[in-house]
């Protein structure tokens, strides 16, 4: 018999159990994304410090009054005053959030007249919150505010193709500015808000608790009990046990997930990819959980009790979430601790989420970088669990 | 009768603490085999090395002439294995917990339900298939727990002390069991701690302490190393306890054992006036006696003798050198 029916074998009597208690488990899986949400979607997300690159065609006294004012804000931080070109490559590259273009007619008093484009991703919910500041500002310093928005939209986002073209063309889009008095434009077409935000850290956080508690614990109840010696002795194949409950584990995760996607959604999240984004939230959390299974797995092999099990897997699991940006964007982040967000793979599953969900749009590179980074992680963490639990056997 | 079961200079050491020390084990087919010993003798690890969960140091067992470290699929089919604790799945119910088993020992899918069902049958559970094993009673749950040992129909069967924690009617149902398989062709290997019940269980019996064999034999075989007398056995205090035991020797020439504050010694069969005449001398002299009493051999007494304690309380006492190194001798 091969290792994958007998994986098979397992995981079956593991999901024969999470079902003998689907009550508990499923007000388990709601309770736990219902509270999060609860409290952290209530708290007053403060914003500080939005990367922004602002390009000054106008060159004149009122601009550069604009952009000290702007300066000024808490809200934002203005990376770079550079060329157009250059601002929008920092944008594409995610280390600006928001690109200020302040147009050679800045101030103009014609309302139809363009004078200030910001054009800006909504990956971040950040910068949806500080559009008021920067439009506030432009109007005390002159700029035509119009509500035209609608046009700008229509001649620069709005859908993926003009992002493809933002990114590949190295800013073809760019060189065509929307018209518009102070157009906010959303470079993705999105509607971000930081309950979305929000949600994607909070699948992640209750897909690896899942795969935690799923299958690393059942390791150690199944020791504490003797179950694990009989299935030893059995001619199953070793591995498979610890395969098994890790494939349990993802799959009651996904249960768990799905939940919180729909609970998220009742506090006003949105999935700006609809059906095809939920799909990437499985996959994503999927491969996500895989990894803290077979990470969990490893410490049950050689942790035999419960509270020592439950100290070490939290000790890992709350510095990788917090680090990931689950709550707060990553550059919100103190500098020391930017690093580690990026050797994080929770980061990654939480950006690509953020992508399927605020921005509705999955660029290539980032899916592949995600993609790469989760599976990479995920055979690391089997290889270390697979080594860990064949030196237990012996 | 040939043997199943061969074990050979067995030994496994953990660091340079050797838990099984160089065992040699014959197991007969169709017999029921016991081994006996104090906690910490040896035999978990014994069978755990009988079982492939651990691996031998030095030594060799063959099962049905196959060495165990090889051919492991077919070594794993061969041996049922019933733990301790009673390890039921309770949160599955009976139905679950017999097939998971099916499908542990890939037994075949269109063979598992018969199988099933003659197992609830077997074990008296067919009107709770279907309840979760959690629900059952001690009794039902071990039940339970022996038919799905041999859901793979294994040839030899290893319980580990599978009455433990048991009533004493359960027990007795639990006995006859063993002994209905046993009559069936299962050879079965068990462990317990309780003497009586390896007295009226057990085919042959191996005695382990410290990680040796120190006696193996039928019961009575066993029992009669004891000598065809019965049994005198005195408990005083440690003061009077070698008073005594000199009286015992000068007044009525007896070979006495003495432990602590327990003295035993054999008298002729059936001889009554002897000890009432030792009754008289100590109520006379006015020693302190806690209890005194005769009784055929036990193999209780067999294991005291071997062991240097009773099996009960076993645990932390350490046997005199000297008995153990009598003990050698008689090997």
């Amino acid at each position: 018999m091969s290792i994958v029916s007998d994986s098979a074998t397992m995981m079956k009597r593991e999901l024969m159990i999470f079902r003998s208690n689907i009550v508990q488990n499923i007000v388990r899986s709601i309770m736990f994304p219902f509270i999060l949400l609860l409290i952290f979607s209530n708290l007053g997300n403060t914003v500080a410090h939005v990367p922004v690159a602002v390009v000054n065609y106008a060159n004149n006294q009122q601009s550069f009054k604009l952009i000290n004012a702007l300066e000024a804000q808490n809200e934002l931080s203005i990376d770079a005053i550079t060329s157009q070109a250059s601002a929008f490559s920092m944008f594409k590259s995610g280390s600006v959030d928001m690109v200020i273009v302040i147009l050679p007619s800045f101030p103009s008093l014609h309302s139809g007249d363009p004078s200030v484009d910001i054009y800006y991703t909504n990956s971040q919910f950040t910068s949806l919150s500080v559009l008021p500041f920067i439009e506030s500002a432009a109007e005390r310093f002159g700029a035509s505010v119009g509500g035209s928005g609608g046009s700008a939209t229509g001649s620069l986002s709005g859908s993926s193709t003009t992002l493809g073209s933002l990114g590949s063309g190295s800013g073809s889009g760019a060189a065509d500015p929307p018209s518009g008095s102070v157009a906010a434009v959303p470079a993705f077409a999105a509607s971000g808000n930081y309950t979305t935000f929000l949600v994607a850290g909070v699948i992640i956080m209750v897909a690896a608790f899942n795969a935690m508690f799923g299958g690393g614990m059942s390791i150690i109840t199944d020791r504490i009990s003797g179950a694990l010696k009989l299935f030893m002795i059995s001619p199953i194949n070793r591995l498979s046990i610890v395969f098994g409950k890790i494939l349990a584990g993802s799959t009651t995760a996904m249960l768990t997930v799905t939940l919180t996607v729909l609970i998220g959604m009742l506090f006003g999240a949105g999935i700006a990819m609809g059906l095809v984004g939920v799909l990437w939230i499985f996959l994503l959390a999927f491969i996500a959980s895989i990894g803290m299974g077979g990470l969990a797995a490893a410490f049950a092999a050689r942790i035999k009790r419960f509270e020592v099990y439950a100290i070490a897997t939290q000790t890992i699991i709350l510095p990788l979430w917090f680090v990931a940006g689950a709550f707060f964007p990553v550059s919100s982040l103190p500098s020391w601790l930017q690093p580690l967000s990026a050797v994080d793979p929770f980061t990654y599953a939480v950006q690509g989420m953020r992508y399927v969900m605020m921005s509705g749009y999955y660029p290539l590179g980032a899916m592949a970088l995600d993609l790469g980074v989760l599976a990479l992680f995920a055979v690391v963490m089997l290889a270390i669990c697979v080594r860990m639990f064949k030196n237990t056997i012996e | 009768m040939k043997n199943i079961i061969e074990i050979k200079g067995l030994v496994k050491k953990f660091g340079d603490f050797a838990a099984v020390d160089d065992i040699d084990l014959e197991i007969e087919e169709g017999e029921i085999f016991g081994i006996l010993g104090p906690n910490g003798a040896g035999k978990t690890t014994t069978i755990n090395l009988i079982l492939g969960l651990l691996k031998s140091t030095s030594g060799s067992i063959r099962i049905d002439g196959i060495d165990n470290t090889k051919h492991l699929e077919q070594i794993k089919n061969m041996i049922g294995f019933m733990t301790q604790e009673t390890v039921v799945e309770s949160d599955l119910t009976a139905v679950q917990n017999l097939t998971l088993f099916c499908n542990l020992y890939h037994v075949k899918n269109d063979e598992v339900d018969g199988r099933v069902k003659e197992a609830l049958r077997e074990a008296n559970l067919e009107e709770v298939a279907n309840a979760k094993a959690g629900t059952f009673s001690g009794g039902m749950q071990r039940r339970l727990s022996l038919v799905r040992s041999m859901m793979h129909t294994p040839k030899i069967l290893i319980l580990d002390e599978p009455t433990t924690g048991l009533d004493v009617q359960n027990r007795f149902e639990m006995w006859d069991r063993i002994r209905d398989l046993r009559n069936k062709g299962m050879t079965i290997i068990m462990t317990t701690q309780y003497l009586e019940e390896a007295d009226a269980l057990c085919d042959r019996i191996a005695i382990i302490d410290h990680g040796k064999i120190k006696a193996e034999g039928t019961p009575s075989e066993l029992k009669a190393m004891i000598g065809k007398g019965n049994v005198l056995e005195i408990v005083s205090d440690t003061a009077n306890a070698p008073k005594i035991a000199k009286v015992l020797e000068s007044k009525f020439k007896l070979k006495v054992e003495l432990k602590n504050e327990k003295l035993s010694a054999v008298l002729n069969s059936g001889d009554i006036k002897t000890f009432n005449r030792i009754v008289d001398e100590m109520s006379r002299d006015g020693y302190r006696i806690f209890a005194i009493s005769m009784h055929l051999p036990t193999l209780d007494d067999v294991f005291i003798k071997l062991t240097g304690t009773s099996l009960r309380d076993s645990l932390g006492e350490n046997v005199s050198t000297m008995s153990r190194a009598r003990m050698m001798g008689r090997r």
